[in-house]
């Protein structure tokens, strides 16, 4: 097992370039999810690694050694597909086993390689089976078989559970990480779905127009985002992003005057900030409480949709000037369409960020968020 | 939907919505289905009855005299010669022609490069033109080479004819293999070849025998090239040998027939077996697996 990096790394595809100038430092044994939308370069960043995908610049390293001229079979990388990609006229054991073959390991050791990966994967009773006579969650099981047994330096894994349905991805997604655990891995994981990244990842890469925009632990993330577009995509529901202006600058930090009349002194720095400046407050749903907050502030909410779900209840309304605002209370509140409720601000808790999308930095915290690309620069 | 079919959907008295098939439907379609299986199947019921039967009895309906005389007189004029060069022309030309045209189409659907579409429509474009139109060049360029009057000219002819529709056939059938399959392959470390031969092979095999089958029975009915191209007897083909039946004052009915029979055999039991495959290439182009 070893560690990955990568230096400068850029894809064009004709006058199109795909990914610019990524670097990154993945750790053996570390956990690194890809996420973004679709179209942001995550899948082009994988095949690069993998070496499916020539590089136009820059360069990889698996452990000490660089990769990037080197074939991709002999990376000692494995991937995971979307599509599983199991070979449909080979049984689950020659899929397993067809990478050790090409590579002329002896068979008594092949075999030994494709029934312990099974044993692990509790699919020994699949082996001799074709794809084509397997679940989904089977065949994903058996994709990832596929890559245990070349026992590689790092797992690749583009989007491995997005053709699998909304239960299955679930009990997939906690294997996954016993399997991380249990085997001594270095796993790349690319996804669309923030809460794969959040709940599977020690370090997530947040990519956007083929830039990271910010590489950091599922928390930072969440709580310390690097630009607006971060705090959108991390946490589930979306970050209410408002319009907002600077009322005041001081040492303790920043007032404005957000929608709905509402006031808030926010404790970041507030450097080139001046008043009148216009800004984007950030307010995570989670973070809203229904009443006014002790300590807090309040506005009123016009409530026009809910949407229960059990342990929480999401409202969706209008404050001020017709902004929407989502707030995530828990699932008893009693609250319905067409009510105005008062909603509670915390100001510790709300994000601000500049008219191009660059966060404030918080006052008061001492943890060291990892910032790179263009937005933060 | 029509409104016959709007009236068959019914909503039940439960709730549920069912379908009701209107039995005149079915038995018309069965009728049409038959008719259309009589005037397919006829004409090869009636050659093959007419082959065991004496030239007196050849076209009287209710009459009906055995015989085998119409078989011994066709491979008494040599027809079993004309069986095997018929065969080993098509079949080595299939081997070929499908070798290349595999690889052919594997390039053009997975490989980028410059001028790919120009190159694909030129392969396509040697299939518009007629034959008749290149019989006289290649009737001078064989000439030329010493092909005429030879086992690998009548190859090389029906591997050209054959590749243009072969190559589009599989390029279309190898859109609906996914190319992760082919990744997959790269990862667990096989060359190009691997790839195509190990992998993609294995999976296109209903396609490739849809395609030979076609390439197959292409060469095998081909009669112009042959008559151009072919003047000794003893490497003339099929086709050619059962047209020397048709004489200038009188046609050996009987003869043409059993040579029918025998031409239609061959391509019967090569392909029978295979019936299954040939199907499920055909309809794999359909539905992504």
């Amino acid at each position: 097992m070893a560690g990955l990096s990568l230096r400068g790394v850029t894809k064009q595809f004709g006058s199109v370039t795909a990914l610019t100038e990524i670097d990154l430092e993945i750790t053996h044994r570390e956990f690194v999810v890809i996420v973004g939308p679709s179209g942001c370069g995550k899948s082009t960043l994988l095949r690069v690694i993998a070496g499916l995908e020539q590089l136009s610049a820059g360069e990889i390293y698996v452990g000490d050694q660089p990769v990037h001229r080197v074939p991709a079979a002999k990376r000692g990388l494995a991937m995971v597909f979307q599509n599983y990609a199991l070979y449909p006229h080979k049984t689950v054991a020659q899929n397993m086993g067809f990478a050790l073959k090409m590579a002329k390991v002896r068979r008594d050791e092949i075999d030994r390689r494709v029934v312990e990966a099974a044993r692990i994967l509790q699919i020994e009773d699949l082996l001799e089976r074709k794809p084509r006579q397997l679940s989904g969650g089977q065949r994903q099981r058996v994709a990832i078989g596929r890559a245990i047994v070349r026992e590689p330096k790092v797992f690749l894994f583009d989007e491995p559970l997005s053709n699998l349905d909304a239960a299955l991805r679930v009990d997939m997604r906690v294997e996954l990480a016993k399997l991380h655990n249990s085997i001594d891995a270095t796993m790349i994981y690319v996804t669309h779905d923030q809460v794969e990244a959040m709940t599977m990842a020690d370090k997530i890469v947040v990519l956007r127009g083929g830039r990271a925009e910010q590489v950091g632990s599922p928390m930072d993330l969440y709580h310390r985002p690097a630009n607006a577009f971060v705090a959108g995509f991390i946490g589930s529901p979306r970050m209410n992003q408002l319009p907002a202006t600077i009322s005041a600058v001081s040492s303790s930090g920043v007032s404005i005057t957000a929608p709905g009349g509402l006031e808030l002194s926010l404790p970041v720095a507030g450097h080139d900030a001046r008043p009148g400046q216009p800004v984007t407050l950030g307010l995570r749903p989670e973070h809203l409480t229904v009443g006014p907050q002790s300590g807090g502030t309040s506005l009123d909410l016009d409530v026009y949709v809910t949407e229960p779900l059990g342990g929480e209840t999401i409202l969706y309304g209008h404050i001020g000037d017709n902004s929407t605002l989502v707030v995530k209370v828990p699932g008893g509140t009693d609250v319905g369409k067409g009510q105005r409720v008062p909603v509670g601000v915390v100001p510790a808790m709300c994000h601000l960020f500049t008219e191009d999308g660059t966060a404030f930095t918080p006052l008061h915290t001492n943890d060291k968020v990892e910032r790179i690309g263009a937005s933060s620069s | 939907m029509s409104q016959a079919q709007v009236a068959a959907h019914s909503v039940a008295l439960d709730g549920e919505i069912t379908f009701r098939r209107n039995p005149l439907i079915d038995v018309a379609v069965l009728a049409t289905t038959f008719v259309v299986w009589a005037f397919l199947i006829f004409p090869a019921v009636w050659i093959f009855l007419g082959s065991f039967k004496t030239t007196e009895t050849m076209f009287a309906a209710t009459t009906f005299s055995f015989t085998l005389d119409n078989y011994q007189t066709i491979f008494r004029a040599g027809f079993g010669r004309f069986i095997f060069n018929s065969l080993f022309i098509c079949l080595i030309a299939v081997v070929i022609s499908t070798f290349v045209s595999v690889i052919a189409s594997y390039v053009f659907s997975r490989k980028r490069f410059r001028g790919k579409r120009i190159i694909f429509g030129s392969v396509i474009l040697g299939q518009l033109f007629p034959w008749i139109i290149l019989v006289t060049p290649l009737f001078i360029m064989f000439a030329r080479i010493g092909l005429l009057n030879s086992y690998v000219g009548m190859i090389l002819s029906y591997v050209a004819i054959s590749i243009p529709f072969s190559v589009y056939l599989l390029v279309g059938y190898l859109e609906t293999v996914p190319r992760e399959l082919d990744e997959a392959a790269v990862m667990d470390g096989c060359s190009q070849f691997q790839i195509v031969w190990t992998i993609i092979f294995p999976i296109m095999l209903p396609g490739i025998v849809a395609t030979a089958t076609y390439a197959f029975l292409l060469m095998w009915t081909e009669f112009l090239f042959a008559l151009a191209f072919l003047t000794k007897t003893s490497l003339k083909t099929m086709p050619l040998g059962l047209a020397q039946f048709f004489g200038e004052q009188t046609v050996d009915w009987g003869a043409i027939m059993a040579a029918s029979a025998v031409t239609t055999l061959p391509a019967l039991i090569l392909f029978l077996p295979l019936q299954t495959k040939l199907s499920g290439g055909l309809a794999a182009g359909s539905v992504k697996g």
